[in-house]
């Protein structure tokens, strides 16, 4: 068993090809003449070994997409490389053929260039060769192309089915050209009838120019003998005046006529000419005329035969035929009828085999696609069955199957206006499941009966409750509104309060700062009321040690008797003046002292004033934090607020929405309700 | 013993002290000097306490003015610790009224009681008597006793 595509399509090639070859290689040289020469047999065997690794190749190259896509792992089988190799599968019949049968044409082509290559003395071909090869490489091209493009059909075909079958299973399509079967029978027809129809003319065309040449040697051969004859009765006497004559009336009929007297030519200037231009005829000439009494030298690529005729010792007749090899005219014109008779015979017979393969064909693909495309069952009819063959059959299955989908189509019609109780008989799969979706359906219509009773009422329930939930969210959102008003209400007097606060914490810091400053001085008035005392006391020591003095002074004066009497009144005064200054200093002290007192009475109540206005600041700053933090909790509360309004607002909206959901799933449900009544249940009681 | 009556001239110039325990005189001829008592030399001898002389028990006012006597009779002196406010003023002697026997037995220090217009004002201290008395005391007085009188005085 071959394991890849391209070698089992090589083998099969190579040996068709080789199974061919030899039988076109002997009809080649025999076309071309050369006979059982060896020359032209190898050299077309190795131009056709050279063939088979050319095409080899080719072909190779056509299934290397495929032969990629075989190597790869299930797995690895991407959508692309399928795509690839299907490809270069549907490709692979027309390019290979058509590749294929070109090889073919440039072997022989080649192969009759080698052989023309030759030369004329080796190998003389007639002009008409050219033709003959010419309508030969067409013959082997319809020829090849005849069996090679089905061939390749039928080597991909197992191929191409497996990249299909890869397509619908992975979910992809292929690029797939459309095609004609009709079409491709049609051509293969043609070159199938063409191609030998082609081979038998070249080879008869070549044949009639063989037969022309055989038939002007014999004529010039005869030509000859009679100038001989003719020239042997001229009377010697007449001279040259008669042999004029006679070489004109041969001349008349295509013959050049000469006499070699003692090897002087002397007759027709273009035998003369002839003789001249070509040394070899003449050495020839002067062989076969000592050896022999006649004979003719003919070539057939040449357009003349050269006959001889001994007259006599001394003289020889030439007689020059201008005569070139050629087909009979109605030869060629019968070939080219014949093969435009075949070349239209043969496309109607393949258009009337295709159509007669297709037309069954195309009916039931028809079908298919009203079925696929349009559904249409019931005006398709029963497709007419025309022969017993395998189109034949499958016609009959297609009927099967077209009563059995219309059983399905009609029960489905039944079930799409309601009534279950369709009843599709038939055996298979396909009967089967359908009565069993029949079930399956007659059950579930019975559930969603129930259920959209079900969901009817509760849908019913749903929009009652939505509509409270909506006036319950609708106060709810009223009250958060009113909530975020009072809010920012309080914050503004929390504002107005921390502005005052700040006010009263800028009074009660001065008031500190006045009472610090009275401390202070009157700590100062206290210190200059000590030391006021201070002087007062040494005012009232001064005042004492006067009144101390003036006593004695006054003892003095006493003791000086009459004589101290004025002395006594000065220490009187001084005296009283002593006591005044005490009683003064006394005052001044008693004041100082109830400056003193007072002062500290005042350092006391300014103490406590400074406590009571350090209080003050501290409940101040308290109260402006507190109410800096009322604020920012106010403002904090009062933005909770409005997020809780938003939200109310949207569950008010979304409360809305589900109520109308609500009345709209009732409405569905109440319509799916009366659609389901419309179903008919065999189960059901009447 | 009675003491016996001493010439007495037409006026005399009393040392009067008013103090919260009643006023007292002494003839300003006997007194040499008044002193403070923060001026009374350290090295003196500690003044004697008038009151406690006299047998008056007082409570001597702390703010009263405390003096110092320095009395001179005889050529003897003595200083006397007075609490009190001090003038000096002129006596007739028909202002000067003997004290009773009886009293004067009782007060031994105090040799008449002045009335000045028509009232009893003050009591007239003897100097010799005091002076007397004073060296008296300080004799059969401990250094003790001089301590507790001049501790009184302060």
């Amino acid at each position: 068993m071959l394991k890849t595509l391209t070698l089992k399509s090589t083998l099969t090639y190579a040996v068709l090809d080789l199974l061919f070859a030899p039988f076109v290689i002997l009809a080649f040289t025999h076309l071309l003449g050369t006979g059982g020469a060896a020359d032209p047999w190898l050299t077309m065997t190795g131009l056709t070994v050279l063939k088979v690794a050319v095409w080899a190749f080719y072909l190779a190259f056509q299934l290397s997409p495929w032969e990629r896509f075989a190597r790869t792992s299930v797995k690895g089988r991407s959508p692309e490389l399928v795509q690839a190799a299907d490809r270069s599968l549907q490709s692979f019949p027309i390019r290979f053929g058509i590749f294929y049968s070109m090889t073919w044409i440039a072997t022989y082509g080649a192969g009759f260039l080698i052989v023309k290559g030759l030369g004329a003395e080796r190998a003389p071909l007639p002009l008409q060769a050219d033709n003959a090869v010419a309508i030969l490489c067409l013959a082997v091209f319809f020829g090849g192309f005849a069996f090679a493009y089905p061939l390749g059909s039928s080597l991909t075909a197992d191929a191409a089915s497996e990249c299909s079958a890869l397509a619908r299973a992975g979910g992809y399509s292929l690029d797939r050209s459309p095609s004609s079967l009709q079409l491709r029978i049609a051509v293969v027809a043609m070159s199938l009838a063409l191609g030998p129809m082609l081979w038998m003319v070249a080879l008869g065309y070549i044949k009639q120019v063989e037969s022309s040449h055989t038939e002007r040697v014999t004529h010039a051969a005869q030509v000859g003998a009679e100038l001989g004859l003719a020239i042997s009765t001229l009377d010697p006497q007449q001279g040259d005046k008669q042999l004029s004559a006679v070489l004109d009336g041969f001349q008349k009929r295509n013959v050049d006529g000469l006499v070699l007297e003692g090897g002087t030519p002397q007759g027709s200037p273009a035998a003369t000419r002839l003789l001249a231009a070509d040394p070899e005829l003449a050495r020839w000439l002067d062989t076969e005329t000592a050896r022999v009494s006649s004979g003719t030298r003919a070539r057939i690529d040449l357009p003349q035969v050269i006959a001889f005729q001994r007259i006599d010792p001394n003289r020889v007749a030439v007689a020059v035929l201008r005569a070139p090899v050629s087909a009979s005219s109605s030869f060629i014109l019968s070939s080219i009828v014949f093969t435009l008779l075949v070349g239209v015979w043969a496309p109607v017979c393949a258009y009337a085999l295709g159509r007669a393969v297709s037309k069954p064909i195309g009916k039931l693909t028809a079908i298919s696609r009203r079925i696929v495309e349009q559904g249409d069952l019931k005006e398709i009819g029963t497709v007419a069955v025309a022969t017993n063959d395998e189109i034949g059959v499958l016609t009959d299955k297609v009927n099967d199957v077209l009563d059995l989908m219309r059983d399905v189509s009609l029960a489905a019609h039944a079930i799409a206006k309601g009534d279950l109780r369709a009843v599709v008989e038939g055996t298979g799969e396909l009967p089967d499941s359908f009565r069993g979706m029949l079930e399956s359906l007659r059950g579930m219509v019975h559930q969603i009966r129930e259920t959209s009773v079900d969901l009817a009422s509760a849908a019913a329930e749903i929009f009652a409750a939505s509509q409270e939930q909506e006036a319950a969210a609708a106060s709810q959102s009223s009250a958060m509104v009113e909530i975020s008003r009072t809010m920012d209400s309080l914050s503004e007097s929390a504002a107005h309060v921390s502005e005052a606060v700040q006010g009263v914490l800028g009074n009660a810091e001065r008031t500190l700062h006045n009472t610090d400053d009275m401390v202070r001085r009157i700590g100062e008035l206290t210190s200059h009321a000590n030391r006021i005392g201070e002087i007062l006391e040494v005012i009232r020591d001064i005042a004492d040690r006067s009144d101390l003095l003036a006593l004695n002074g006054s003892l003095e004066a006493s003791h000086a008797g009459e004589g101290g009497r004025g002395f006594a009144l000065v220490a009187s005064e001084m005296r009283r003046l002593a006591e005044r200054v005490t009683a003064s200093v006394s005052d001044v002290k008693k004041l100082v002292s109830d400056i003193r007192d007072s002062g500290s009475s005042t350092v006391m109540a300014t103490e406590e004033s400074k406590k009571l206005a350090e209080g003050t600041t501290d409940a101040a700053r308290q109260i402006t934090f507190v109410t800096q933090q009322q604020r920012s909790g106010t403002e904090q509360v009062s933005q909770s607020i409005k997020g809780i309004a938003d939200v109310v607002s949207q569950a008010v909206s979304a409360t809305s929405q589900t109520r109308t959901s609500a009345q709209g799933l009732k409405t569905q449900a109440d319509r799916l309700s009366a659609l389901v009544k419309r179903f008919e249940l065999t189960t059901e009681a009447p | 013993m009675r003491p016996q009556a001493e010439r007495v001239p037409t006026s005399t110039t009393l040392l009067t002290i008013q103090g919260s325990d009643g006023a007292w005189g002494i003839p300003s001829s006997a007194v040499a000097s008044v002193q403070r008592l923060d001026s009374h030399g350290a090295d003196a001898e500690p003044p004697l306490d008038l009151l406690a002389l006299l047998g008056v028990p007082s409570q001597p006012d702390a703010s009263a003015n405390s003096r110092v006597l320095v009395l001179e009779v005889h050529g003897l002196r003595v200083s006397l610790l007075v609490h009190g406010t001090l003038h000096l003023a002129e006596a007739a002697v028909s202002e000067l009224l003997p004290l009773p026997a009886a009293v004067q037995a009782q007060t031994p220090l105090i040799s008449h009681l002045a009335v000045i217009n028509g009232k009893a004002a003050l009591f007239v201290v003897s100097p010799e008597r005091l002076l007397q008395a004073a060296h008296s005391a300080s004799t059969a007085l401990s250094p003790d006793a001089h301590a507790s009188a001049r501790g009184s005085s302060c």
